[in-house]
């Protein structure tokens, strides 16, 4: 599933109150921690975010305090005692098989020790696939038996939709349209590579004008640069924006090409940027550009909520029906 | 979280986000599924307005499709959906594109490409819509599925030509040539000549006298023909002249004037045929044009399954009313 049906699916449960234990499987940096911690804040429960893999047994059982000559087991502070929320087993299957046994015991008897986990608290965990090369133990049969599980997959629209809503920096999410294949690229040889976790990351670096290659890789920083000289070069594009492209060549290299196509639907913040940009690129480009420049547009308009503005505008626009048709005929052919 | 006025107007805003209107739906689905008496009419309305809501995102959209297909197809961002995913027909879940393409506004482009899909049923869909474009329809006309031939020849959108080839059409035999003359038949755009050749065949003559395209001096004389099977099939014409319309309500045989109670649409019409004949008491009560003081009437008839029809009748307009929220 997508991040964006994860989101979907926890939302339900919450909302049902339906409290299975859920493992979500997933390559590191996919953005599952991410979708809990928004599902929780979006459901106003409590977050409690475990990483199993930086635990000891005894950060999970407590420690054994004497009383009138018996030992108690003591719980961590950091465990919640009351109200609702989601307590986040991540990691879980980097942890040792010891630790994983404690966490078994929290996820069938919802206790440990003395410690008994709220009523109101959903207990969830992540971990990451062996194919991902991550530092994994195998999970215990009775233990993965005993979970509902859940796989989730990078996907370039959920990111998108995410990145728009959360700000990231255009040149980051055009240069992924450009190579979405870039949006999640495991690169087991070196400690920083490329995924929707580090993507983030390197929005920052990149807002702050450091190299990105300490978030995502040399190799995938290499391309961002070359992407984003070429996206700067496009000052053209302010007049294709303005409506005043007529005498603006649509370029003839194709990662120009693309950089001008997704840099458009990222700097059209009104329906009049968007319709000048349609009509200078349904007359200069083709069929294909106005396609992905569309598909661009979209995304990000639906996040912002301004989607009937843009159909609107679309539908006033003469030359686009004529379009529409001549789109649908390719498409059939 | 219970689901109220404020849920609804943020569902009907064109500027809420994709995000909320997804969260929205969630929380509507899991209300009532929580409280397992199915769904009020504010959460249906507020699903309803998520439907129609341009910002919606199409997996949502797809989801509500089947429940909410008018709200669906009238989204006023559904025509940038092909755009924004070339490939969106061949992702879409059955249940949606059946929805969506059965609905009498389907949208004309899809219908045209999902001609393109193998599958019997959604040929079927294209060939049965009234939004389906002539030229897709002749494309259907040749397609080995009969039950695709036989739609493309009841949809009055089919070329004339078209519709005169299957009327003489030997390629078939046996129920399949029968029912894609059948279909011609009561095509209303069927031309002349090729409903008269139809109706020299007794089996096709009364799907031929039902057809409202029939000229005034053909309805004249099969008002006089024989069989009552046709004068019944008469009987269905949505506009029939008053000498006509006389003639069938006195007609001598009871299935004649009860076909007619049953489709006449004028109320004049109705109250005199309810006056002047008792026989036809029910028929009246099953026609979807009787105004509510005459099936306030038939409450009161002396026949219980007369009663018993208005009830259902007047119970059935009432639920079809849309009410405020």
């Amino acid at each position: 599933m997508t991040p964006s049906d994860l989101e979907a699916y926890l939302t339900t449960l919450v909302g049902l109150q339906v409290r299975l234990s859920v493992m979500i499987w997933g390559a590191p940096g996919v953005g599952k921690s991410s979708v809990v911690a928004q599902v929780a804040r979006t459901a106003g429960l409590g977050f409690t975010d475990l990483r199993l893999g930086q635990l000891a047994p005894t950060d999970l059982r407590g420690l054994p305090v004497a009383e009138h000559g018996v030992a108690r087991w003591y719980p961590p502070e950091f465990l919640p005692t009351s109200g609702a929320g989601v307590l986040f087993l991540d990691e879980i299957n980097m942890a040792p098989p010891t630790l994983q046994g404690i966490a078994q015991q929290l996820i069938l008897d919802r206790r440990v020790g003395s410690y008994t986990v709220p009523d109101g608290w959903f207990i969830w965990a992540a971990g990451n696939r062996k194919e991902d090369r991550a530092s994994v133990f195998d999970m215990p049969a009775p233990l993965a038996n005993r979970f509902v599980h859940l796989e989730v997959e990078p996907h370039l629209e959920s990111f998108r939709s995410y990145a728009v809503a959360h700000g990231l920096h255009e040149q980051i999410v055009a240069f992924l349209s450009y190579r979405p294949a870039l949006l999640h690229k495991l690169d087991a040889a070196r400690p920083a590579w490329p995924s929707p976790r580090s993507w983030e990351m390197a929005d920052t670096l990149h807002k702050a004008g450091l190299d990105v290659a300490p978030a995502v890789g040399p190799g995938a920083a290499a391309e961002l640069d070359a992407f984003v000289r070429l996206y700067t070069e496009l000052a053209n594009l302010d007049r294709v924006l303005r409506g005043q492209g007529d005498s603006v060549a649509f370029p003839a290299e194709p990662s120009l090409r693309y950089a001008a196509t997704v840099g458009l639907s990222m700097r059209a913040h009104t329906t009049d940027h968007a319709v000048a940009c349609f009509r200078w690129l349904s007359a200069q480009a083709g069929a294909e550009w106005v396609q992905l420049f569309m598909s661009n547009l979209v995304t990000q308009v639906r996040a912002r909520g301004q989607m009937g503005v843009l159909a609107r505008a679309m539908e006033a626009e003469p030359s686009f029906a004529a379009f529409l048709r001549e789109y649908h005929a390719l498409l059939g052919e | 979280m219970a689901v109220g006025p404020e849920e609804l107007s943020q569902a009907r805003d064109a500027g809420t986000p994709a995000r909320q209107l997804a969260r929205l739906a969630a929380e509507v689905r899991t209300a009532s599924t929580r409280r397992g008496d199915g769904m009020s009419a504010l959460e249906k309305a507020v699903l309803a307005a998520v439907a129609g809501n341009p910002n919606t995102a199409p997996a949502l959209l797809f989801e509500l499709a089947s429940g909410f297909p008018g709200e669906v197809v009238r989204n006023p961002a559904v025509f940038l959906l092909l755009l924004e995913d070339p490939a969106l027909l061949e992702k879409i879940p059955d249940h949606a594109l059946r929805a969506i393409l059965a609905h009498p506004e389907a949208p004309v482009a899809w219908l045209g490409l999902a001609v393109e899909r193998p599958e019997a049923w959604i040929r079927w869909l294209v060939a049965a819509s009234p939004r389906t474009p002539p030229d897709v329809l002749a494309r259907l006309a040749g397609n080995a599925d009969a039950t695709t031939r036989i739609a493309v020849a009841a949809n009055p959108r089919t070329p004339v030509a078209l519709l005169a080839r299957f009327a003489r059409t030997e390629d078939d035999a046996g129920p399949t040539l029968f029912a894609l003359r059948r279909a011609v038949a009561g095509n209303p755009s069927a031309p002349l000549p090729t409903l008269e050749h139809l109706a020299s065949d007794p089996t096709l003559l009364p799907f031929a006298a039902a057809n409202p395209s029939l000229p005034e001096y053909l309805l004249e004389a099969l008002s006089l023909h024989d069989d009552p099977l046709v004068r019944a099939a008469l009987a269905k014409q949505p506009r029939l002249a008053p000498r006509l319309l006389r003639r069938l309500a006195a007609d001598p045989v009871p299935e004649v004037r009860r076909s007619l109670a049953r489709h006449a649409t004028d109320p004049v019409d109705l109250h005199r045929l309810t006056a002047q004949d008792s026989t036809v008491l029910r028929a009246l009560a099953d026609n979807p044009s009787a105004p509510a003081p005459l099936l306030d009437r038939l409450r009161r008839a002396p026949l219980a399954k007369t009663r018993r029809a208005a009830e259902r009748a007047l119970a059935a307009r009432a639920a079809a009313t849309p009410k405020a929220p």
